[in-house]
């Protein structure tokens, strides 16, 4: 038991030391940059990367533990895209951006499709693929409004239509203030619920019998990653599958360790994985910009097939 | 007597085309400057200069062309630019004599498409006339003013490298783009490369002017200090982007603009 704790705390160290290396990459590649680059550009493009990590892995961990589905992705399930068509609405009747009107309407919209993709899954009897179907059908129910809207109200909807594919632009820092502050909030209250969720993840019929309020518990969990996708989709637009690689690849990491370190670990490693990716976003064909997403779907869509294959030769 | 002249007639008819069929607002504005307008029997939507070209025949825009339409015109012949691969192979069924032309990625490459079509169509003297029109202006308005300009073509920092038709424009009007070591026509920058190149004046297609200003740093760069920022009115911009022989006008246009105080 002290051999597994001492090789947690190193495993632990070492990440946080790779961390700490891509964090300084971030800020120093390129390399030819001053002071106003740095603090107007760089920092903040470096601490939307960290919001978006934190709130995308999070989020798809939690949603992957209370849905007992390895699959469960905020993108994958269309939380991620109803959040951007709710960023194009409110833009559309003039709301203001990051005012509460505002966040009324994006958790209104993503918790739905959220609360939607699940009841479908539930009234299935194979949960784990009528998920995904009603990812998808919700996924392209909002495309296809998107594409409406763009035809209709070009002018107001072009300059969202980048977000699509996701984009670490420029955000005042006001903005970014108001993120770190929501999503402490709801790490908070994850917090208090984590010996909850790790009941029900276990068993929800024991969990019942523990006295949890299985129903109400899944329904402020959807609504926290619901919430954690909508800030991250308003600061970065759509970004994939991260909710889904992540909390695989730190389960298999860090297997023994408890639920509370896990979800701090995933949700640094969710940002270390941007880190990377933004790395190779800005380097790889310099001066262009890549949309971020590119990398991240590119990646998570071969994980994705990996973890079906692996699933079906396990049920064979 | 009769008969002989009969004959050159039909020869003539049978040599050059008299219907046309362009699908390119370039094309259409050369076919029109080369006075075989009235030849002209179908063009596409997006062909809006001279005034008479709104009053042929569309067959659809060039992204999309409807070939039944074209197949209805009976057309001798028809100008076509040579990105769309698919497209052409499909008209080349229609029997009617199809001229692929490359894409233009300077100033001088419309003089080799006015060439190509002067001499498909029989107007070679009227298109030398307006190739040396063209350069005479042009040389005209060739001040120097050496000013490094960001060309900003589409929202969210699409911008243009040497390889464009755009660049060359900016380089004929004596500015410099200041992505001219990129050898890719269209791409999307990076706006901390922007903000480090600071460009001295910047052009602007299709965004807005308080959207340009109000990124991080923007008012770091000199253009904006100087308030040299262009906004290109949409017909300017369909202007800036078609390679027809009114790009001599542009040039003299963004050449004052560039070299005024």
């Amino acid at each position: 038991m002290k051999k597994n704790k001492n090789l947690i705390f190193y495993k632990i160290f070492f990440s946080a030391l790779l961390f700490f290396l891509f964090s300084y990459f971030s800020l120093t590649i390129p390399s030819d940059y001053d002071k106003d680059i740095l603090i107007n550009l760089r920092i903040p493009r470096f601490l939307t990367l960290i919001i978006t990590g934190f709130s995308l892995s999070t989020a798809g961990m939690i949603l992957q533990l209370l849905t007992k589905n390895p699959l469960a992705d905020p993108f994958i399930i269309g939380t991620s895209g109803s959040s951007m068509l709710a960023i194009i609405i409110s833009n559309i009747i003039g709301l203001k951006f990051y005012g509460f009107e505002y966040f009324f309407l994006i958790l209104f919209f993503s918790v739905s499709a959220t609360l939607i993709s699940y009841r479908i899954s539930v009234l299935s009897s194979s949960q784990n693929t009528s998920l995904l179907l009603s990812g998808i059908a919700l996924n392209s129910f909002v495309l296809s409004i998107i594409v409406l809207f763009v035809i209709f109200s070009r002018d107001a909807t072009v300059n969202f239509f980048h977000l699509s594919f996701g984009s670490f632009g420029y955000n005042e820092y006001r903005i970014i203030g108001y993120s770190f502050f929501i999503i402490s909030i709801l790490f908070i209250i994850i917090s208090f619920l984590i010996e909850h969720i790790k009941i029900m993840a276990f068993d929800e019929e024991k969990a019942e019998t523990l006295g949890v309020n299985t129903k109400r518990l899944k329904l402020v969990v959807f609504i926290i990653a619901a919430a954690l996708t909508s800030v991250s989709v308003s600061v970065s637009g759509i970004i994939g599958f991260i909710g889904l690689m992540i909390p695989h690849i730190t389960r298999k990491l860090f297997s023994n360790a408890d639920l509370k370190i896990l979800f701090l670990i995933n949700a640094v490693y969710g940002a270390f994985f941007l880190l990377i990716s933004d790395l190779a976003v800005k380097s790889l064909f310099y001066p262009t910009e890549l949309p971020p997403g590119v990398i991240s779907s590119i990646a998570g869509s071969v994980f994705f097939i990996w973890l079906v294959l692996k699933r079906e030769k396990r049920n064979e | 007597m009769f008969k002989s002249f009969f004959l050159i007639f039909l020869f003539s008819g049978f040599v050059y085309p008299q219907r046309i069929v362009s699908l390119l607002p370039s094309y259409t504005e050369i076919i029109f400057e080369l006075g075989a307008g009235d030849k002209l029997v179908g063009v596409t939507n997006f062909c809006d200069y001279p005034e008479q070209a709104k009053k042929k025949d569309k067959v659809g825009d060039y992204l999309n062309p409807n070939i039944e339409k074209i197949y209805k015109l009976k057309p001798d012949i028809i100008f076509m630019g040579e990105w769309r691969n698919d497209f052409i192979k499909k008209i080349k069924n229609l029997k009617a004599k199809t001229v692929v032309i490359n894409q233009e990625k300077s100033v001088e490459d419309i003089y080799k498409t006015i060439r190509i079509i002067s001499k498909h169509i029989n107007k070679e003297k009227e298109g030398n006339e307006i190739i040396a029109r063209m350069k005479k202006e042009i040389d005209s308005s060739k001040n120097k003013s050496y000013v490094k300009v960001y060309a900003e073509v589409d929202k969210d920092l699409w911008s243009v490298g040497s390889d464009s038709f755009i660049s060359d424009v900016i380089s004929k009007s004596g500015g410099i783009n200041i992505f001219n070591d990129i050898k890719i026509p269209y791409f999307k920058a990076q706006w901390e490369e922007v903000v480090k190149r600071n460009p001295d004046a910047v052009i602007l297609f299709s965004t807005g002017y308080s959207e340009f200003v109000s990124r991080p740093l923007a008012d770091k760069i000199k253009a904006a200090k100087d308030k040299k920022i262009y906004v290109l009115t949409p017909e300017e911009r369909n202007l800036f982007s078609r390679p027809s022989p009114r790009i001599a006008e542009v040039i003299k246009k963004v050449s004052e603009y560039l070299s005024s105080k």
